[in-house]
């Protein structure tokens, strides 16, 4: 076997994560096993392309099928913000256009400072473990984990309304001392709500993880 | 096992029967290339685990993990072995098959029996 052939010899790393963090964990071992066993064979009938073909089917089908048992919790909080996103999408639809809703500067000056001042308030490891918790669904873990994941969003979605509040605000100082040109006073209206608009979204995503690890942290300890 | 007792499912005979055929040797992949051999049925590991932990929970078959070996990244296999509970409802499914194929005969279909 030559070397091309032994520097690929695992199986399709995407779809294998896929399907061990889909996979209840009694049957992850034996189950990603038979996969990489029969996908080296393949492999071994110098046939990779439709190896990697049969290995991501597998992984889909057999992930997909798992999942809704297994990360049941993680699917209903993205179909939720699906939904979200879909009627959101709709209403801006029928309003109008959807770029007027759109300003890259209103999301740079929400997003990326209310993460920055969650992270300050709270640390990298409870950031890390709250959305942890959130998508995985976790039985593992104690009180005080649930607790300072439940903060962390609460933190995350209390900075963005506050951040789109002052901005706002900011915005309509700037419009004030501009008054006279009154053709640039609606856009300039318009841009200076999104950025509450943006953080409002956040805060009510926010609500639902906060809510969803209470559920958790109830059903699990 | 009582009279009243459901019959095993297509696929469920199939798994069993799979994995008497394979003796000590049936685990996950040897038992999907097996029906993909013989009744051309390319099942999806998934699949597979659902319908043997569902034999496991009724006691038909039981089950152990085995060794861990190189070409399976460093995973141990789980076999499967057919109990005598399993035996006895892979019989009772084929009894009552044969019973009810008793005297019919499916000549408009061009079959011969």
């Amino acid at each position: 076997m030559n070397n091309s052939t032994t520097r690929i010899q695992q199986p399709p790393k995407i779809a294998s994560k896929f399907l061990s963090w889909a996979l209840p964990d009694y049957i992850r071992e034996p189950v990603l096993g038979d996969l990489s066993e029969e996908y080296l064979q393949r492999i071994a009938n110098n046939k990779l392309l439709a190896a990697n073909y049969w290995y991501w089917r597998q992984a889909m089908k057999s992930g997909t099928q798992f999942m809704f048992k297994t990360q049941r919790g993680f699917v209903m909080f993205i179909f939720s913000i699906l939904v979200f996103l879909g009627f959101t999408l709709m209403a801006m639809v029928l309003g109008g256009s959807i770029d007027i809703y759109i300003d890259a500067q209103s999301v740079l000056i929400i997003f990326p400072p209310a993460f920055a001042f969650t992270l300050a308030a709270t640390s990298l490891k409870e950031v890390k473990q709250a959305f942890t918790i959130l998508f995985g669904n976790d039985a593992s873990q104690n009180v005080q984990a649930y607790k300072s994941s439940q903060r962390v969003f609460s933190v995350l979605g209390y900075t963005g309304v506050v951040l789109g509040m002052f901005m706002t605000l900011i915005g309509w100082v700037a419009m004030g001392t501009n008054m006279d040109d009154i053709n640039a006073f609606g856009p300039a209206f318009a841009i200076s709500i999104l950025t509450l608009v943006y953080g409002m979204a956040l805060k009510m995503l926010c609500y639902v993880a906060e809510q969803k690890i209470q559920t958790l942290s109830e059903s699990n300890l | 096992m009582t009279a009243k007792d459901k019959f095993l499912g297509e696929f469920e005979q199939f798994l069993l029967l799979s994995i008497l055929k394979l003796g000590d040797n049936a685990y996950g992949s040897t038992i999907r290339q097996l029906l993909a051999d013989i009744i051309k049925r390319d099942v999806t590991i998934g699949a597979l685990y659902t319908t043997l932990e569902r034999l496991e929970k009724k006691g038909l078959v039981d089950s152990k993990m085995g060794e861990v070996t190189q070409e399976r990244g460093g995973r141990a296999k789980k076999y499967f072995k057919v109990t005598a509970k399993g035996e006895y409802a892979l019989k009772r499914s084929k009894q009552a098959l044969t019973s009810m194929w008793e005297n019919i005969a499916l000549f408009q279909l061009g079959l011969d029996s």
